[in-house]
């Protein structure tokens, strides 16, 4: 059974006709220590299904540890959101259910425009950051 | 972790609740700097 509706697909594909350029979705989980992760991985394939700019990699989390190190995979599920050519950096971790399943579009659109809608004044302040930082946001999945 | 969402900069500064994107500039700039101190 699909975990996507036909309902939410049809208003999907009308959010993912926006997309600007191809959006690589990578995803990891791990089905004997986290079943629940691979809800996920079935979510973000089912996504992926709904337009062909988006593309999904499915990794196990204990197995393909080249690629969790490589995309600073910390825990699971765990999904990485990514330009063709740049990742930006955009890790989601856990269910992407209630307003969070909103959150991941929006961050699947955002990649795709290459654009966070920061303004000119945040850009010339972020420049200028002396070393990286890392951003972490903590939600409730409501 | 009392309440949500909650924004950690940088592993020392911290707020809660939505915000203004200046106040976000503002906090990972002083998590960027060499001083940055914990902001509750």
């Amino acid at each position: 059974m699909a975990l996507v509706t036909e309902e939410v697909a049809a208003q999907l594909k009308g959010e993912f006709a926006q997309l600007a350029n191809p959006v690589r979705l990578a995803v990891f989980s791990q089905a004997l220590a986290d079943p629940e992760s691979e809800q996920v991985r079935r979510l973000v394939e089912e996504l992926a299904a709904l337009d062909p700019r988006l593309s999904v990699e499915s990794y196990n989390f204990v197995l393909d540890k080249e690629k969790v190190e490589a995309l600073g995979i910390t825990r699971i599920p765990a999904i990485a959101i990514m330009g063709a050519e740049k990742d930006y950096g955009i890790r989601m971790y856990g269910l992407p259910s209630g307003y969070e399943f909103g959150t991941l579009v929006e961050a699947i659109l955002d990649v795709s425009r290459a654009d966070s809608g920061l303004s000119e004044e945040t850009r010339a302040g972020l420049k200028e950051l002396a070393r990286p930082v890392h951003l972490q946001v903590f939600s409730t999945p409501t | 972790m009392s309440s949500v969402p909650k924004t950690v900069v940088g592993e020392t500064v911290e707020f809660v609740g939505a915000g203004p994107e200046s106040m976000l500039l503002k906090h990972v700039q002083q998590a960027a700097a060499p001083d940055g101190s914990l902001i509750v």
